[in-house]
């Protein structure tokens, strides 16, 4: 039981991150920080759940990193979205609406 | 996975170091990331830096999930219970060395066996489709004949009715080789005699020219095949030589093909020159008579058919055979068939399996001995196994580590078993020529490397599996006390089990050589009926091409008899034809006038050889009765034999045959026995001796004769002078061989001897490794035990009864293994059964002095852990812990 419910959670943070690094290159800080942002603030993201899940990514081949330079001026690795990272997006949040949609419909069902 | 991913993977493990770093750093850019980001909000610098850490958690625990996730992990442990394998190997050099020396002896004896099983046994004959090929001979039921021979007019009604049979082909080793008289004087070429489809049914094409068909023998043409050695030897490998012609025998004949390299029937016999047997003169062997049966058949089955339907096919042909020429083949109504792998190989292949099973045995008590060794290193380990424990690391990881380490002890065993079979292959081939049917083709090749790797393995899971899994049976709470080293009794049963296992093992392994040994003793002992001792013989085909006239060749034999005994370093000397050990005579028919007058369905036969006067003190046969042959017997005078016990018995009814006659069908004479002599075991040591008849040759006369000479100095000093003689009285005289009796009696022996030798040579490795065991466990027990004896020794016992004490507990084991072995040996020992000879499978000598010689060496390998036990300080050792 613990188990399915960590693999919905990965799932859905695995999703989180390759949304934003749609938007462009960002370093993990950034990844977290801008979830937040998008999410209005109502998802936080735990640190020991989110470079778990970029080595994770980037094992699948999905983003690959590199050590740039931050704005701030300070040497951080950055993720970018590969081609396949990039149709793996397009393809989970298709399957996520429909996810999310039936989730709704059963709640808001009689 | 694809390849960029499993490359990833690799570089992860060994750029370890790097990655380790580039995760630190970026774990920590992200903590001052956020701390700047809090220090913008305003919060005091020390305030946000504690902060930043909160939020971030657990920085190692977040580490050891981001190696998880980033794969390779597997790898990395690989790589690191390799690193942690191999270090911990070195730090025991002693242990390791031990159990690689007995790992590499079980894996490379088991190779070495198996790789002769699949030379000899397993590897298709190299003939085409060679499932289907058969031996044939024709049975004649009623006399006792199960594998006859043909004769040719016989075998062409063969040929021409089987419907089961599609290709048929028959062959003759006599009348002896043909000479070749080159540019280096005469030399003997191996030759073959064929007839019918011997190449078709073989299925091997010539590499140039043409094979011998049927239309050669029928045309009695004087054509032959040639080996590709004969061919680079004596035509310097010119393709040209298709067409031309060479002298064999003062006759021409043309070369019409030449066999490839290999090619051999059977194999290991290395035939130069093949010629249709319709060649040999009527005047030597009257080929087309049906009486004269001297050819042996092979053939390929019809698609489909089976052996046992071949069978009565060919009985059935046999059977119309002898209505319709009831003179020549009455009773030659049934057939023998095995197929050719069987006819092949068959002889070896039990002395071969009964190795392979010893080698097994051998395996397993290696692996036993090196699980015991293991046992004793993971129970000293169990402190350190607790501590790892106990700081977290999870129990089937540990069984994994310890199981990497035996599997690296097993490949490098393995390695080194399969270096030692490489030797031990190379080694058997070259001496296996004469002892092993394709005994040369022993090699590291085909399946056996992956056997090998299978074996390796297979070693591995039993000798480390329980092992590993026993030092990952721990508790951290008992062992890390330290008190109990002994890894609890759990173990030290599981060893006493294995020495139980090793014991038993060792006593069917020296049970097996002990029987073997005995029947090769019994086989030495036999008498042969003959002295080897000083006797020297030569074997000289007589070129009757070159000498038509009887008179003419028997003038050159008489010659080389003569300088022969003039010689003064001869003692005696005289003539045979065949030596022993080298057939059992021409077989013909006895009738004996009122006593033994049997119809043609149960007629039995007498095997014929000629010799010379004098012949009987040469090769040392002893005269029982009568006289021996005489040079007064001659060509002109009443035709004389001396018998042996076995005519005696067989034909006379046991009475004194000397001054009685009896008929000899193909001397169409009348022959009066003058004397008898002991049996000769023509026929080899562990036959039965058969009746046989010996005559002069100057009555019934042979070409090729064997001379032999009793010399009183170095037998080998004879063959220069043997030489000279031959060469003085015709220098283009060929000289087939030349060869010491006790070589003829040790080859005889040669197979035996070598099954034996190399049983026995297991028995004493069974024999090392079970004392080995015994030892190890005991003294282990010894050493755990200390402080238990110190306090026995300082309560008042005195140190022979401790020692007792220890050798009873050591023996324990040892004696159920005795029985379970005995046990064993009584079931197995019976699939030895052919291989023995004169000693029974279950022979209570030999089990009785295997139980003592190895309850004996296991006693003395309990006595020097014993005497440590009695010697202990009990001073010392109680305050030891």
């Amino acid at each position: 039981m613990a188990k399915s419910k960590a693999d919905l959670l990965q799932g859905t943070l695995d999703l989180l991150v390759l949304k934003a690094l749609t938007l462009g290159p960002l370093h993990g800080w950034g990844i977290s920080k801008r979830i937040g942002q998008m999410s209005r603030e109502v998802l936080e993201v735990n640190q020991g759940s989110l470079y778990p899940a970029l080595h994770r990514l980037q094992d699948r081949g999905l983003v690959s990193s590199e050590w740039g330079v931050s704005d701030e001026g300070r040497r951080a690795k950055f993720y970018t979205l590969t081609d396949a990272g990039r149709a793996r997006f397009v393809e989970e949040r298709q399957s996520w609406s429909v996810f999310s949609a039936a989730v709704q419909h059963v709640l808001q069902s009689g | 996975m694809s390849w960029s991913r499993l490359m990833r993977r690799v570089r992860i493990v060994l750029d370890k170091n790097d990655i380790e770093q580039e995760l630190d750093e970026e774990l920590r850019a992200h903590v001052e990331m956020e701390t700047t980001h809090l220090i913008r909000g305003g919060m005091p610098e020390a305030q946000a830096r504690r902060e930043a850490l909160r939020r971030f958690g657990g920085v190692e625990r977040t580490k050891e999930q981001v190696r998880d996730e980033r794969g390779g992990r597997l790898l990395e442990d690989l790589a690191q219970d390799l690193r942690y394998g191999i270090r911990s190997l070195r730090r025991s050099p002693g242990f390791t060395l031990s159990a690689l020396l007995v790992l590499a002896l079980g894996i490379g004896s088991t190779v070495t066996l198996f790789a002769a099983v699949d030379a000899v046994l397993l590897e298709p004959l190299p003939y085409a489709d060679s499932d289907r090929l058969v031996r044939m001979w024709p049975a004649a039921p009623a006399r006792g004949v199960d594998r006859g021979a043909f004769s040719y007019p016989n075998v062409l009604d063969w040929r021409e009715s089987l419907t089961s049979v599609d290709l048929m082909a028959t062959y003759s080793v006599l009348p002896g080789n043909y000479v070749h008289l080159g540019e280096d004087g005469p030399v003997e070429l191996s030759t073959q005699w064929v007839a019918g489809d011997f190449f078709q049914a073989l299925g091997v094409p010539p590499a140039l020219g043409r094979p011998l068909a049927q239309g050669d023998a029928e045309a009695k043409s004087q054509v032959a095949v040639i080996s590709q050695g004969l061919w680079e030897r004596l035509f310097g490998a010119e393709e040209s030589v298709v067409g031309s012609t060479f002298v064999l025998d003062y006759r021409s004949f043309e070369i019409v093909g030449v066999m490839p390299a290999g090619f051999a029937y059977p194999l290991g016999q290395e035939t130069e020159v093949w010629v249709p047997l319709t060649v040999i003169p009527e005047g030597d062997i009257p080929i087309s008579l049906r009486q004269v049966n001297f050819l042996q058949a092979f053939g390929r089955l019809a698609p489909g058919v089976s052996l046992e339907t071949a069978r009565q096919d060919m009985a059935q042909v046999a059977a119309s055979l002898a209505d319709t020429y009831p003179d020549s083949n009455a009773g030659v109504t049934a057939a023998s068939l095995v197929s050719m792998r069987d006819w092949m190989v068959g002889d070896v292949r039990r002395s071969l399996w009964v190795a392979l099973g010893a080698v097994g045995l051998i395996l397993l008590l290696a692996c036993a001995n090196v699980a015991n060794l293991l046992l004793a290193r993971g129970t000293t380990r169990s402190r350190e196994v607790a501590l790892r424990m106990s700081l977290g690391a999870p129990s089937e990881r540990i069984v994994r580590q310890l199981l990497t380490e035996s599997l690296l002890l097993s490949l490098a065993g393995g390695l080194a078993g399969v270096s030692l079979a490489w030797a031990a292959t190379a080694a058997l081939a070259n001496r296996a020529g004469t002892l092993l049917p394709r005994g040369v083709d022993i090699g590291l090749d085909g399946t056996v490397p992956g056997v090998a790797l299978l074996v390796a393995l297979a070693a591995t899971a039993m000798a480390g599996m329980l092992p590993a899994l026993k030092a990952a049976d721990v508790t951290p709470a008992r062992d890390l006390r330290g008190r109990s080293a002994s890894g609890g009794p759990s173990a030290l049963r599981l060893r006493r089990a294995l020495v139980v296992a090793e014991v038993s093992l060792a006593v069917l392994l020296l049970s097996g050589a002990g029987l073997l040994g005995r029947s090769l003793a019994e086989l030495s002992r036999v008498d042969p009926g003959f002295e080897s001792e000083g006797r020297i013989a030569m074997t000289v085909t007589i070129a009757d091409q070159k000498y038509p006239e009887r008179a003419e060749w028997m003038a050159l034999y008489h010659g080389i008899l003569e300088r022969l005994e003039r010689h003064p370093d001869v003692i005696s000397s005289g003539a045979i034809r065949y030596l022993p050990f080298r057939g059992d005579g021409e077989s013909l028919p006895v009738r004996v006038a009122g006593l033994y007058e049997p119809t043609p369905e149960e007629q039995r036969y007498a095997g014929m050889f000629q010799l010379s006067p004098g012949l009987l003190d040469a090769l040392g046969m002893e005269l029982l009765r009568g006289r021996e042959i005489a040079a007064t017997d001659g060509a002109g005078d009443p035709f004389v034999a001396v018998v042996n016990e076995a005519f005696q018995r067989e034909f006379f009814q046991g009475q004194d045959p000397v001054g009685r006659r009896f008929d000899l069908a193909g001397t169409n004479q009348s022959l009066e026995v003058v004397g008898v002599v002991r049996d000769v075991l023509h026929a080899g040591l562990a036959e039965r001796p058969a009746p046989a008849v010996y005559l002069n040759n100057d009555q019934v006369s042979r070409i090729q004769m064997s001379y032999v000479v009793h010399t009183a100095g170095p037998p080998l000093a004879m063959v220069a002078e043997m030489r000279r003689i031959v060469r003085e009285i015709d220098a283009d005289q060929a000289i087939s061989e030349i060869v010491a009796l006790d070589d003829l009696t040790a080859t005889t022996l040669a197979r035996p001897r070598f099954f034996t030798g190399l049983l026995a040579g297991f028995a004493l490795m069974a024999l090392v490794l079970a004392a080995l065991g015994v030892y190890g466990v005991l003294s282990y027990m010894v050493r755990s035990q200390s402080r238990e004896t110190g306090l026995r020794l300082a309560l008042g016992a005195s140190g022979p009864r401790v020692a007792a004490r220890v050798v009873g507990q050591g023996m324990q084991p040892v004696v159920g293994g005795l029985i379970l072995g005995l046990f064993a040996s009584i079931v197995l020992t019976r699939f030895l059964g052919a291989l023995l000879f004169g000693v029974e499978p279950l022979d209570a000598p030999t089990f009785a002095a295997v139980i003592g010689i190895l309850g004996g060496v296991a006693a003395v390998a309990c006595l020097v852990p014993a005497w440590h036990a009695s010697r202990v300080d009990p001073m010392v050792s109680i305050r030891a812990e």
